[in-house]
């Protein structure tokens, strides 16, 4: 009954899966919204612009967005209207795991609530949220298979059946989704406002915080980090960190905000994905490792072999740290041979 | 024997100036490769734009290049190419060209700027000795111009062909760093001046000298943040900073950046830090202590304020230049993908992977934290210098394929060092050793209070050991050297492979094996550009993706659009816009744009990956960006947001121009599959009414579209083609007339 696919990936709710569920339900449903519709249309209340002005506080879930449900979807969409309705069908129920409907509700709050602060008389312009766990029959109304829906409807003199005519707002793939929304609302209602971000009163709250945090620390063990700073080996220490995190492809994985570890079929973990220019997090760690094992390796072998006091120690300490060379790097191009198959050299053969 | 001083010196020097030879040799036949198995010829793109310049400077004055004003490109817009260029490589080869006709020697232009990137990679290597040299010693020099010799990460940008302004550049680059050096140690304004010159150079080279113009004052900056001030930093960086920015500017395509953009402005924040920090120098031997402190805390507080006041309100006012973009792609990494998408869909803008970083430099990736931590050891003045490359190198890099160029320079100086003090520690298979022990530190490592005290014993049983410690010490000094001998082989074969399998392909030309092993070469871009250059009037104009921009213009002599100097985001969005459109919003575009052919390139038939229906999504992002309301990219997406081209394909994706140029007469009758996307392409006729097709390659690697001219009869096309079609079949002649037109066509 409602497959829903969205293009960022999101897979909602799949009828097959439970169909007794929904089925159920709408047995239990059906009759009650038909007599519930019945009912209002007797006795209908004139749903104009002046009208859910007046009723807006009781109306709304937060400010200025008006709770959607079976009951009152047809009053307030249905038309004839002078107003124009931005509305969000959207899923926010965890089982149906919509990741953009939860991202783009804030959104849509933050959207509704700007709107608002700019047109305190909201200037025939109202926001609607329906989820689907109200409005079920809406959706099906609709024959939505996918959300969420971001709709707008403009003012209508006709009495149109439930969806009529309406402009929809396709998701671009951003972060920032209220941008491109706002713009949107403002393209259709002709409408202008601006976004008015909610000042982050614990960032600035956690910022003090910290600022005063570190001002402390610092006068307190000012003595302990003078000395700690002036020390060569921490700032070889930091600058050794840095480069093989550079090295091992760190930047990488933040800007293509990979995944940490995957899982192959038989749902075991898998360190190393195939593919030149393919990575994943632990990949990253796992080289880094290497380099600095290897790297700590020559260290050794340039500056404490040779300092150790008596000739057989310095024997079998260079002949360990060669061996651990040997097996570090044969690792290393093992590895490297998952990423480029067609690559010809080889060590050791034991990974 | 004994030999004199003198003879050892001479030796030495024999020696020295054979092994830098040798390198030169090595690094310049090792980028040979693609000479030798296709032919001398420019590769790629830019590459072609470049020797395009070259010709014209050759065969025209000096002046007339800079006032250079080319109206075919960018169509209808032209390109002020003199003002927008960076000289320095044209110049290099237009005067080596010279010179080489004054000694009786005229050789084509063509091969010198096909050979120029190997010439210059030899005097890198030599740079490179030099800048080491500095650093460490001579024989850590020699390894270290071996590496950069042979280094993919190096050869990746200068193989024979190779024609690009980073050809010269890392030349520079290194040759830069090692005269700031001897300036540095020295305190020398000489020393500072060739340095400003060699800054000049480069500048007139390639926009990436902006990484000096930051290295250099960083440098300075941290040596003071030590307390490490002294007379001689300023000398050096005063003269480099004057001499270099006033030379830089005479640039034309600088101009005014050194004292406006913020890229330049660590350089002169230092260039101010420096004068505070001599007078506080200055004031510090003229007053007690305590009066100092006081003086310098106060005056510290104000200018910080004053500075800092005046950068904000100087940038408030718009007289620096805002934050560029590149500049923005680099710190924030996620700028670019939101706002700039065309330099996002650059594939050498994108990060980097680990792969790439071993790929490019094998052994040297891990010698060179190695190396970093010995420089640790000493940490004199220069060395900071090689610290602070490092560190940025590897961030750069981490955030952009192609900077990887820059990293390997300073990889290759560490790894050098590194490997070099191994060799000065093991290497060493004279026979003295000092009381139990057989190996000689050559440093402390930090931490140890007191160096070499450690090893002093008495000489008693010093008779009894001294064979078995000999063996001893050929055992683990024998270890060290073979294993690492080995690994270094292993490197020279590895980088070898890379080189030959990885970086020399001109691109121009593809190679590929037949079934029974030989090699086949795909000449399809040069039979098309060709066929444009015989067979179209001199000033046809040619409309393609910007990528081939260049290549169309340096091989077809043809007006184009767009190319790969993507100066004009809006025009590259027209072009984008007409590619994803259908053929009747793209026809006006085509018109008002006065095109008479379409190019596009097509990797289906041949499984060659990087065509136009694999770039497709950017020319629908990048024309997204100017109208967000004609063109969509989720509208190019199946409804399961996939990406297809056979039966499921969304229909702007199937009405879309590229993709009816691309598939047009590809599956006629029966369906056949993408090579390059594993999808059916469905038999569906594609039916063009705007274009004809004028071409199509041998490998239908290139397929070229004449745009039709308006009807004469003032129908619009569509309605045109139908009548005429549907004329023909209602005659009754269809069998007749289609019969005839498949003959004409076999």
């Amino acid at each position: 009954m409602l497959l829903c696919v969205v293009i960022q990936g999101v897979t909602l709710i799949n009828a097959n899966i439970t169909p007794h569920w929904h089925q159920r339900k709408m047995h239990v449903l059906a009759p009650i919204v038909a007599l519930f519709l019945l009912a209002t249309t007797a006795f209908a209340q004139v749903f104009d612009a002046e009208f859910i002005r007046e009723n807006l506080p009781s109306l709304s879930r937060s400010k200025g967005v008006i709770r959607l449900n079976d009951q009152n979807f047809q009053k307030l969409v249905g038309g004839p209207r002078d107003y124009h309705f931005v509305v969000l069908l959207t899923a926010e129920a965890a089982q149906f795991g919509c990741h953009l409907c939860k991202e783009f509700g804030p959104s849509f709050d933050l959207l509704a609530a700007s709107y608002l602060t700019d047109h305190p008389d909201s200037d025939n312009v109202f926001f609607g949220i329906a989820d689907f766990s109200e409005s079920q029959a809406t959706y099906r109304g609709l024959d939505l298979t996918a959300a969420p829906n971001f709709w707008i409807f403009p003012p209508t003199e006709k009495n149109i059946p439930i969806g009529g005519e309406h402009y929809k707002f396709s998701f671009p793939q951003v972060d920032n989704l209220e941008v491109p929304a706002g713009n949107f609302i403002r393209e259709v209602t002709g409408k202008d406002f601006k976004i008015h971000y909610p000042f982050r009163w614990d960032k600035l709250f956690s910022a003090i915080l910290t600022i005063a945090g570190v001002g402390v620390g610092l006068v307190v063990f000012k003595k302990q980090l003078k000395v700690f700073f002036a020390k060569r080996n921490v700032w070889a220490a930091a600058t050794l960190v840095l480069i093989l995190m550079f090295v091992a492809g760190h930047m990488y994985n933040i800007i293509r905000k990979t995944q940490y570890i995957v899982a192959d079929g038989n749902n075991n973990p898998v360190y190393f994905v195939g593919g030149f220019s393919q990575q994943i997090g632990v990949e990253t760690q796992i080289i880094a490792l290497t380099y600095a094992l290897l790297a700590f390796c020559v260290i050794s072998l340039a500056l404490r072999a040779p300092s150790l006091n008596t000739g057989s120690k310095q024997v079998g300490v260079t002949l360990a740290l060669c061996i651990v060379i040997l097996v570090a790097y044969s690792f290393l191009l093992a590895k490297f041979h998952i990423k480029n198959g067609g690559y010809p050299y080889h060590l050791l053969n034991i990974f | 024997m004994q030999l004199s001083a003198s003879t050892v010196k001479s030796i030495n020097l024999l020696l020295k100036v054979s092994i830098l030879l040798t390198i030169a040799g090595a690094a310049v036949s090792s980028r040979l490769f693609s000479v030798i198995r296709f032919e001398s010829i420019i590769h790629e793109f830019d590459p072609w734009f470049n020797f395009r310049a070259s010709k014209y400077l050759v065969n025209n004055s000096y002046y007339k290049f800079l006032n250079w004003f080319d109206d075919k490109t960018w169509y209808p817009l032209g390109r002020v190419t003199g003002g927008t260029l960076y000289p320095g490589l044209m110049v290099t080869s237009g005067v080596i060209h010279k010179l080489l006709r004054m000694v009786a020697l005229p050789i084509d232009i063509r091969n010198i700027c096909v050979m120029m990137a190997p010439a210059f990679s030899g005097l890198t290597a030599y740079a490179t000795y030099l800048f080491t040299s500095e650093m460490k010693d001579q024989s850590a020099g020699l390894l270290a111009a071996a590496f950069i010799g042979i280094a993919p990460g190096y050869i990746s940008r200068s193989v024979a062909g190779s024609y690009d302004n980073e050809a010269i550049a890392i030349f520079l680059l290194m040759i830069t760093f090692y005269t700031w050096i001897k300036a540095l140690k020295m305190g020398s304004a000489f020393w500072g001046a060739v340095c400003a010159a060699f800054y000049f150079y480069m500048v007139a080279a390639w926009g990436g000298y902006v990484f000096i113009t930051n290295m250099i004052p960083l440098h300075v900056f941290v040596l003071i943040l030590m307390g490490r001030y002294n007379d001689r930093i300023y000398v050096a960086y005063s003269t480099w900073y004057a001499l270099g920015t006033l030379a830089s500017m005479q640039i034309p395509f600088v101009g005014f950046l050194p004292i406006r953009s913020s890229e330049h402005m660590a350089a002169l924040g230092v260039f101010g830090l420096v004068q505070l920090a001599a007078f506080a120098n200055y004031i510090k031997s003229q007053v007690t202590p305590k009066q100092f402190k006081y003086t310098v805390g106060l005056s510290l507080v104000g200018l910080i304020a004053i500075a800092f006041a005046g950068l904000v309100g100087l940038t408030v006012s718009g007289v620096i230049a805002p934050w560029t973009g590149r500049f923005y792609s680099l710190w924030d990494t996620g700028y670019a993908k939101i706002h700039i998408p065309i330099i996002a869909s650059v594939s050498e803008h994108q990060p980097t992977a680990w792969p790439a970083f071993f790929f490019d430099t094998q052994m040297l990736i891990w010698l060179f934290p190695a190396g970093v931590y010995l420089i640790f050891q000493e940490l004199r003045d220069e060395h900071i210098f090689v610290i602070v490359y490092s560190i940025l190198g590897s961030y750069f890099a981490g955030v952009m394929v192609r900077l990887m160029l820059t990293l390997t320079p300073v990889i290759c100086v560490s790894a050098a060092i590194a490997i070099s003090t191994l060799l000065d520690v093991y290497g060493d298979f004279s026979t003295k050793t000092k009381g139990d022990t057989v190996l000689v530190p050559k440093y402390q490592p930090l931490g140890h209070e007191k160096p070499g005290e450690v090893v002093e014993d008495d000489e008693d049983d010093e008779t009894v050991d001294k064979a078995a410690k000999f063996t001893l010490g050929l055992v683990a000094k024998g270890a060290v050297i073979v294993s690492f001998l080995f690994y270094l082989g292993m490197f020279v074969y590895h980088c070898t492979w890379v080189t030959s399998n990885a970086y020399s392909s001109p691109s121009v030309v593809l190679a590929s094996r037949m079934p029974d092993g030989s090699q086949h070469l795909i000449d399809d871009y040069r039979e098309a550009y060709y066929w444009l250059r015989m067979n179209t009037p001199e000033d046809a104009r040619i409309m393609s993706w910007w990528d081939y921009g260049y290549q169309i213009g340096g091989m077809a002599d043809r007006t184009t659009l767009v190319d790969n100097n993507t100066w004009n985001n809006t025009h590259i969005a027209t072009v984008g816009k007409a590619m994803s459109s259908s053929e009747e919003v793209a026809y006006p575009i085509l018109r008002q744009h006065d095109v008479d052919y379409v190019l596009v390139i097509f990797g289906g038939h041949l499984g060659y990956s990087g065509d136009d229906i694999n770039k497709f999504l950017w020319m629908v992002r990048i024309a997204e960006g100017i109208w967000p309301d004609e063109i969509k990219e989720r509208n190019y997406f199946t409804p399961a947001g996939e990406y297809k081209v056979d039966d499921k394909a969304s229909e702007a994706m199937k009405n879309s121009l590229m993709y009816k140029m691309s598939y047009y007469r590809f599956a006629e009758g029966t369906q056949k599959p993408d090579r390059v996307r594993n999808q059916w392409i469905p038999p569906t006729p594609i039916e063009l009414n705007t274009l004809e097709e004028a071409y199509t390659t041998e490998n239908w690697l290139v397929r070229l579209y004449k745009v039709k001219d308006l009807d004469n009869l003032g129908r619009d096309l569509k309605s045109a083609k139908s009548f005429d079609t549907g004329k023909a079949k209602k005659k009754g002649k269809a069998a007749y007339s289609e019969k005839r037109a498949f003959e004409l066509r076999e």
